[in-house]
């Protein structure tokens, strides 16, 4: 099983108890789905205590949204259990405490931002006030615009606006900012982040291994429908702390020098040669000791971005 | 402690009340609607009334008969275009999926927009009788004008689940042109644009068969122009609303498997 959780939060097994601080928020075991012939997730269990912010990250077709369908019970899962305070999350009252943001779905046009947002209250027993919402989503100004007028960015807070407007204990967020440029992406975390800060639990998906970063507690990175790592962000880069080496030679090497070495993401284009390796002293001393000479040598160390490259090889070999 | 307040069933009343209200305004507010569903009947009525050089056709007036086969007309373009094609539209943008992903009951979304439907065949029947009475040079007793209005939001009944059928099976990107077509074919063949007498035999042959035909047979026989008799228009509108329901709950069921499951 590739789902280890070493540094599991402690409160995940804290007893359910009367506040909501402690409570487990979502719970999936031994969680499978299958669609045809294309088996997108693959016996997922995890834990997620009420107040943690947990983002899923992983390539396209990894299981991202699928798992998302799942907690929201939009989809039922193949085999396994999904939880939501121990509820089927298909249950109204469990909707009552959850928002969410999906990908790509549309809201009717001719209706205008404040509308919607009354809308949406109307369906959750303890709504947010509506200036509130417009405020936290950064809307003020659109308030009395259709949804058709909207720019794209804007769309995206109205996609905010309405999965907040609630006061959900849970939000989901399904690839909040995939159609946002950097500027706006960055307003949106801040606005996620004024909402964390009234101890909600929150997942997102995301292909932006930055925006898992800034945002979240909790790292789970899925691929081919499993969970390849479940960790805080920090751990995660310590875990497979990576340097990228890089150096010109002047005999072209082939890539079986490196055989035996823990190098990853081996890019040998003529005389350049670039790769990652959590031990650059052991790989130089090996080139060294085969007598091959090295130019221009670089050795930095290595993100989350490079910490998923290494974890996506190593579990796939 | 608010986590474990319940939305209590008195909220329903609340909730479908908001939800009819948004459905009434994007309704109001799109093209899609006032055209086809008030702004076309209107046109056809006055097209049809004055087209005829004749004083009479179907035994009456080309003004009634124009009433009469253009408001039945009017009711199915309703169902299907405000209705059908607006939840062809909403599953295409993936609304449905963000409404199942929040409290709102999905019976309550259907019967929202099913109140809305109904709703909006009233105001087009009061506008367009009132436009034909006022200025359109029908004369129809106070009875027969609430009878005639009656008689064909009852008779929408059945085309509800035909609304149903054709937002779960078309394709939302082609179901305007299919819808609108198929629509045009039905409404000839029924005699809603030429009279079934005027139309080839094969024609007169099938109307009989078409829910369309059965629907306008209750306006025309409220204004005086004699098809068959009531009762059997009622009993084939039943069947095919029994027809249309049973389609429309193998849909339902199929895309609940399909986006659902």
């Amino acid at each position: 099983m590739s789902d280890e959780r070493p540094s599991q939060s402690l409160a995940a097994l804290a007893p359910i108890g009367d506040s909501s601080a402690g409570e487990v928020a979502i719970e999936l075991r031994e969680v499978s789905k299958r669609f045809g012939q294309v088996q997108a997730l693959q016996q997922i269990s995890f834990t997620i205590p009420h107040g943690q912010i947990v983002a899923i990250l992983g390539p396209n077709g990894s299981g991202k949204t699928t798992a998302i369908s799942l907690m929201l019970g939009l989809r039922r899962p193949t085999a396994g259990q999904v939880r939501l305070f121990g509820h089927n999350p298909r249950n109204r009252h469990v909707r009552a405490r959850c928002g969410v943001m999906l990908q790509e779905s549309g809201v009717p046009f001719a209706l205008t931002v404040r509308e919607l947002i009354a809308l949406f209250r109307s369906y959750y027993p303890h709504p947010l006030p509506i200036d509130r919402v417009l405020a936290m989503a950064d809307l003020p100004r659109q308030a009395s615009l259709a949804a058709g007028l909207l720019s794209g960015g804007q769309r995206q807070r109205l996609y905010f606006a309405l999965a907040i407007c609630g006061d959900p204990d849970v939000l989901f967020l399904d690839e909040p900012t995939a159609a946002l440029d950097i500027e706006m992406r960055q307003a949106f975390w801040h606005q996620i982040r004024d909402f964390v800060r009234e101890g909600k639990t929150i997942v997102l998906t995301t292909h932006y291994l930055e925006e898992a970063d800034a945002l979240a507690d909790r790292i789970m990175i899925l691929n081919h429908g499993r969970i390849l790592a479940d960790d805080s962000p920090g751990v995660l880069k310590a875990q497979v702390a990576q340097r990228r080496v890089s150096f010109d030679v002047e005999a072209a090497l082939t890539p079986d020098i490196f055989a035996d070495l823990p190098v990853y993401s081996l890019e040998i284009a003529q005389s350049h040669v670039a790769l990652l390796t959590p031990k650059p002293e052991a790989v130089m001393r090996h080139l060294f000791n085969q007598g091959i000479n090295l130019n221009n040598l670089e050795v930095v160390g290595a993100g989350l971005e490079e910490a998923f490259i290494t974890l996506t090889q190593q579990k796939a070999s | 402690m608010k986590k474990q307040s319940l939305p209590p069933g008195t909220r329903f009343g609340a909730m479908l009340w908001h939800q009819i209200l948004s459905e009434v305004l994007r309704l109001w507010r799109a093209p899609g609607f006032l055209i086809p569903s008030l702004a076309v009947p209107l046109v056809l009525f006055f097209f049809f009334s004055n087209l005829s050089k004749v004083g009479v056709v179907n035994g009456v007036s080309p003004q009634v008969n124009a009433l009469a086969s253009v408001a039945s007309y009017g009711v199915v373009s309703v169902m299907l275009f405000s209705f059908g094609i607006n939840v062809a539209n909403e599953r295409g943008q993936r609304l449905n999926v963000l409404m199942r992903a929040t409290p709102l009951p999905a019976s309550m979304y259907g019967l929202a927009k099913t109140i809305t439907a109904l709703l909006s065949i009233v105001v087009m029947l009061l506008a367009l009788c009132g436009v034909a009475g006022i200025i359109g040079g029908v004369h129809l007793s106070l009875d027969t004008w609430a009878i005639l209005i009656a008689r064909l939001t009852l008779g929408a009944v059945p085309f509800i689940a035909l609304g149903f059928c054709i937002g779960y099976l078309v394709n939302p990107g082609s179901a305007g042109p299919i819808t609108n077509l198929s629509f045009l074919v039905l409404s000839f063949a029924s005699g809603i644009f030429i009279p079934l007498k005027q139309l080839p035999a094969i024609v007169q042959n099938i109307a009989p068969y078409l829910p369309l035909y059965r629907l306008a047979q209750l306006g025309w026989n409220t204004v005086g122009i004699h098809t068959d008799p009531v009762s059997e228009a009622v009993l084939w509108l039943l069947g095919y609303g029994l027809v249309f329901a049973i389609v429309a709950v193998l849909t339902y069921r199929l895309q609940e498997q399909r986006v659902f499951g």
